[in-house]
């Protein structure tokens, strides 16, 4: 008993210097995790099957246009695009934790930056749950092989108590 | 009212599993529900019923069952004679 009360003097102080990656405020892990995948092959039939609804439900008007491209939002390519996006909000939503209310997928932006890579941007409810939750720098990365997408998600957690 | 919640997971759910087969407390992620066939499902459900899910409905346990979703669809209304053709 003494030892595990040492231990967990030991995480306290060192979590109060910021050493061992625990929120000071509630104990907690420093960075929160989530990872997501998904089939492309569903995402391009839900685009063929609800077009515009789906479209507008999950996704804003850039993240369409960056996955389309040149070319039509139902090709292969812009799916495999929509599904790494699809994935990314996921593990967001894995992130963010919700529980009283859902979080809407149209409310998690996927950025694409003018270096090529992505980032995140929380929108409206998806924020505030957020900030609520002291969740910041956000990093994402996703891909997209065959048939699958997988999205992968950090953010760190300070509650400032 | 669950004749067509089953129709719409048959069709629209993507489960590995004959929707029929489903008993109404079923777990449908247990079943082979996943959460963007869950996206399918509610866009049907909100076809079929002329409604469209609240945020306070968007969670996982809204889809976690044939009696879930029926329960949801009463908090929101739903008549089931008034289904959309």
């Amino acid at each position: 008993m003494g030892e595990l009360a040492d231990r967990y003097q030991k995480i306290g102080d060192e979590a109060a210097r910021g050493v061992t990656g625990l929120c000071s405020g509630c104990g907690e892990e420093s960075w929160r995790v989530g990872t997501d995948v998904q089939l492309i092959e569903a995402v391009r039939d839900s685009v063929g099957r609800f077009g515009e609804d789906y479209l507008i439900r999950v996704y804003l008007p850039p993240e369409v246009a960056d996955s389309a491209g040149s070319g039509p939002v139902t090709s292969w390519a812009a799916a495999s695009s929509l599904a790494g996006r699809y994935a990314s909000k996921e593990a967001v939503i894995k992130v963010l934790r919700p529980v009283q209310t859902g979080v809407r997928w149209n409310q998690i932006e996927v950025v694409r930056e003018p270096g090529g890579w992505c980032t995140l941007a929380l929108h409206h409810d998806a924020h505030r749950l957020a900030e609520r939750s002291g969740l910041s720098r956000w990093a994402l990365s996703f891909a997209h092989d065959g048939n699958v997408a997988v999205a992968t998600v950090l953010a760190m957690h300070s509650c400032g108590h | 009212m669950d004749d067509t919640i089953r129709e719409i997971l048959r069709d629209n759910g993507r489960l590995p599993v004959d929707a029929e087969s489903l008993d109404r407390t079923t777990d449908l992620y247990r079943a082979g529900l996943t959460s963007h066939a869950s996206v399918n499902v509610m866009l049907a459900l909100e076809d079929a019923f002329d409604i469209e899910f609240p945020d306070a409905l968007l969670r996982k346990s809204t889809f976690e069952s044939i009696a879930a979703i029926a329960a949801a669809l009463e908090v929101m209304g739903v008549d089931e004679t008034l289904v959309s053709e």
